[in-house]
């Protein structure tokens, strides 16, 4: 008689959805992370050096006085809107860095995101941010 | 007369086994080339709105508790950050490459963050202020 002996199959393991695992594993990756803000308002502030500070002393040079509750043009208060109209106004007619230059002096309650937005003007304005030296 | 049968054509597949070590590769590319972000406390960024783009390698952060931090190592002071920058930013004389991505909590006040700020312009460094985008 003959007898024959079935073959048994090979074992092997499945791969074939492990592809489908790793693109999942990316796509949740991908969708799940945030990517590192990069938007900048940059400034290169020097202090302000002695000529600057005459000047200021001389009302040649635009200081900005800011406190929480209120941002002041060399003593006069000016709403944060109007801050950029109004230092482009004093700026006009300007060419030097140096005559552009603004001081900001910031109170002690002066938040981080009041000053950003007063800088920003600034900047917008075309202004060249001095850092005021501490007294 | 002979008839010959069709061969049966062998059936037609993408082979995808490949798949998955590409897949694979992806994942361990991204692994490998991603940095982690360190913060130690809460971050609020400022808004502002849509300026430039730093590509800057240093980063000073500082929290809404107040500490401070450079490139996720601890400061104890500004004096320290100052240091410890002055040693990174020697010997770059492109302003772009002095740049120092600044990360503040948008609501801490002027005398905890007007030190970090001469700090970072001490030692060289071009302050490149973090913020959202309105």
């Amino acid at each position: 008689m003959n007898i024959r002996r079935r073959k048994t199959p090979e074992p092997h393991i499945p791969f074939i959805s492990l592809a489908d695992i790793a693109w999942q594993v990316i796509i949740f990756f991908l969708v799940a992370s945030t990517f590192a803000m990069n938007h900048s308002l940059n400034l290169d502030m020097p202090a302000a050096n002695e000529k600057q500070q005459a000047n200021a002393q001389t009302a040649k040079t635009i200081t900005v006085q800011a406190t929480e509750n209120q941002v002041m043009i060399d003593g006069k208060p000016v709403p944060l809107e109007r801050l950029q109209a109004r230092i482009a106004e004093l700026l006009k007619g300007k060419k030097s860095e140096q005559d552009r230059a603004v001081i900001i002096e910031g109170k002690q309650d002066l938040t981080f995101q009041r000053d950003v937005e007063i800088m920003y003007a600034i900047q917008r304005a075309g202004g060249v941010l001095v850092m005021e030296e501490e007294k | 007369m002979k008839i010959r049968r069709k061969r049966k054509e062998p059936v037609k597949e993408t082979q995808m086994v490949s798949l998955a070590d590409i897949a694979f590769l992806i994942i361990f590319f991204f692994m490998l080339s991603s940095t982690f972000m360190n913060e130690h406390g809460t971050m609020t960024l400022p808004l502002l709105p849509k300026g430039t783009e730093t590509t800057s390698a240093f980063t000073a952060s500082l929290d809404s508790e107040g500490h401070l931090s450079l490139d996720g190592q601890a400061m104890g002071s500004p004096a320290d950050l100052e240091n410890a920058l002055r040693s990174k930013i020697t010997g770059r004389t492109n302003p772009k490459d002095c740049e120092v991505r600044f990360r503040c909590d948008k609501s801490q006040t002027y005398k905890v963050y007007r030190p970090v700020y001469e700090a970072i312009a001490n030692a060289g460094g071009v302050i490149a202020i973090i913020h959202e985008v309105k």
